[in-house]
């Protein structure tokens, strides 16, 4: 369907300034909003985390086209309510670790998941670790991730882990952790399932886990 | 950085974290003189993040000349990086053991705003301060953890805000006040100098300026929303620099200029080539061109990050040397003195993996022997040194490199 490609076409482009009267036509015609969301606007964000994933695509360019999938979850979030077909796939908790006010990484990968059909719980910056705790214990995720971009506050995430384990809900929950300055080593020392190099990364990363 | 195959490499490091450095004094660094946090302001690329760090300890009661103990988040600058700079204290404990040369010394000269903003204080509680800077941004403070003031609003919007800044802050005739009052004091200091003496600095660059007066997911969409905008700002900075440069030079030969653009992530360029080219490569080219008229031919530019694809763009808007060179983000000093032979290169040293030992130190040190040969290298570790490099391997990996140093290359 030609406007479907057209959705798809400005939420990879990052035309958000447009998608707003492209997704209110889409839904005007009678296109099921499952289509829009999983033919049109989750399939152009796996394309440009790709992209993104190979070098083609930038940050900016990133940053548009997730805005532009904002945008146009904006237009769709009431008649999504309730409908049974747009199952969640699963549940992120995420937030930026104790001692760490950045959040564009935090909020990219929170763009990418919710693209990829996740239910994300943002517990924003500088989270306290109980934050963290009382979050699993409500949402019951699957997978819980940790963004940081300082060093220094790096080394607040084992205290993170602990607290999860010192409330037993370490074996209920799949860790992920990225950021700048975090690596595969970083992840792998302190037993943190998943890393990833970018937000893309990251989103398809918690698809394979809740697909195992 | 002339290619002197005669001359050693200059022995500096690129700095240390706060806790790396209480961390080593424990563990047989000889404490002589502890690190002293600037509480001064001077100029903004000096004392940029003075204000929070000074808020909390005036708060405290701390006087001038007390020992401050360092912020495990504070940056301890090795002298490879300008100092004054950001309002970080400049190491002596680490540079006097090993030897260093001299450090890298910033014109003291306001290259930002004049007059600067005022200070205000926004909000406060118990974990945070949210003050206005004295750049226009408005940042918050975590008092407990200490970590770098980060940037939640910015003084640049739209137009209307960069126009009233553009008039207000950024004019071309009162040059002379950007001056200090010592200036004549400072001058016969630089001219008899035994140091590096540079211009440039933090914040200061084609990207990095903006970023940091914009905030990066602003500038990311202005590059599509309001290219004018833009590029208004960057040819009214690279004005202003040229003129202060200019004043500069006329008084005192510089021997390089620094350039802070941090336009690399960890795993890629932030912008794309397209954008490089229209939003960066002229204006480099103003600068650089400019500063070879004077006969300044080191202009040195600092992007974390994996920029591997930038190297050549750099190279043709006439930027000569890098640096970190971040050995975890991908970048390879040996392939980028192969794929570029006139690159300058400083640092480079993967810092990550001095915690690894002996075998492994010796292992990444050896390749460094041949662009110590080459020339137109300085070694130093990628970054700031992590807490969790204990004093020993650092001990011994600096040992070794000042030993290749001396021996220009050999082991």
């Amino acid at each position: 369907m030609a406007i479907l490609d057209d959705i798809y076409n400005a939420t990879f482009k990052g035309n958000y300034k447009d998608i707003d009267g492209l997704v209110k036509k889409a839904v005007g015609d009678g296109i099921n909003v499952h289509d829009i969301v999983n033919k049109a606007l989750s399939a152009a964000m796996l394309e440009v985390g790709d992209k993104f994933g190979s070098g083609e695509l930038y940050m900016p360019d990133m940053l548009l086209s997730a805005k532009a999938m904002k945008e146009a979850m904006e237009v769709l979030k009431p008649l999504i309510k309730g409908d049974s077909v747009l199952v969640e796939k699963g549940t992120v908790v995420i937030g930026t670790v104790k001692g760490d006010l950045h959040d564009i990484g935090k909020n990219l990968v929170i763009t990418m998941a919710e693209g990829q059909g996740f239910k994300v719980i943002d517990l924003g910056i500088d989270t306290d670790y109980p934050k963290f705790v009382d979050a699993i214990k409500e949402h019951a995720p699957q997978i819980v991730a940790f963004s940081g971009l300082l060093t220094t506050t790096l080394a607040n995430i084992p205290d993170h882990i602990k607290a999860i384990k010192d409330a037993g809900l370490r074996n209920k929950v799949v860790l992920a952790v990225g950021g700048a300055p975090v690596t595969r080593d970083f992840a792998d020392r302190y037993g943190i399932e998943i890393y990833a190099d970018d937000a893309a990364s990251a989103a398809k990363e918690f698809i394979k886990v809740v697909q195992k | 950085m002339s290619f002197n195959k005669n001359v050693s490499a200059v022995k500096w490091e690129f700095g240390y974290w706060g806790s790396t450095i209480k961390n080593w004094y424990n563990q047989g660094l000889p404490e002589k003189k502890y690190p002293k946090i600037p509480t001064k302001i001077t100029t903004l690329s000096a004392t940029l993040y003075t204000t929070a760090w000074t808020y909390i300890w005036e708060k405290k009661g701390a006087i001038e000349n007390e020992r401050i103990e360092l912020p495990n988040g504070i940056g301890v600058w090795g002298g490879a990086v300008y100092w004054p700079n950001q309002g970080f204290p400049i190491d002596n404990d680490v540079a006097e053991y090993f030897n260093f040369d001299k450090v890298q010394i910033l014109v003291k000269v306001e290259q930002l705003f004049y007059p600067k903003f005022e200070i205000k204080i926004l909000g406060e509680d118990s974990k945070t301060v949210t003050y206005i800077d004295l750049d226009g941004v408005e940042r918050t403070f975590l008092k407990n953890e200490a970590t770098i003031p980060t940037s939640m609003k910015w003084p640049i919007k739209d137009w209307e805000t960069w126009n009233k800044i553009k008039e207000e802050r950024l004019s071309l005739d009162n040059i002379s006040k950007r001056f200090p009052d010592n200036w004549e004091k400072l001058l016969k200091i630089y001219r008899n100098r035994d140091f590096v003496l540079t211009l440039g600095g933090y914040p200061l660059g084609i990207f990095g300026t903006l970023a940091h007066l914009l905030g990066y997911e602003n500038l990311f969409f202005y590059y599509y929303d309001k290219p004018d905008l833009i590029k208004d700002m960057l040819e009214t900075f690279t004005d202003l620099w040229i003129a202060i440069w200019e004043e500069v030079i006329s008084q005192v030969d510089i021997d390089c200029v620094n350039i802070w653009e941090d336009v690399s992530s960890g795993t890629a360029s932030m912008v794309s080539p397209a954008i490089f080219k229209e939003f960066m490569t002229p204006y480099y080219k103003k600068l650089t061109d400019f500063l070879r008229s004077k006969d300044i031919n080191i202009i040195l530019l600092d992007t974390d990050g994996d920029c591997n694809e930038l190297i050549p763009l750099f190279l043709d808007a006439g930027i000569t040397g890098l640096y970190p060179m971040e050995a975890s983000a991908g970048m390879d000093v040996l392939a980028a003195r192969k794929k570029y032979p006139g690159l300058q290169i400083l640092g480079g040293i993967p810092k990550s993996k001095i915690l690894l030992g002996k075998k492994e130190i010796d292992r990444f040190l050896e390749p460094i022997g041949q662009l110590l040969k080459s020339g137109g290298y300085i070694p130093y570790g990628d970054h700031l040194i992590p807490p969790e490099v204990p004093w020993e391997d650092f001990k011994y990996y600096r040992e070794k490199l000042n030993c290749m140093i001396d021996k220009k290359g050999s082991l």
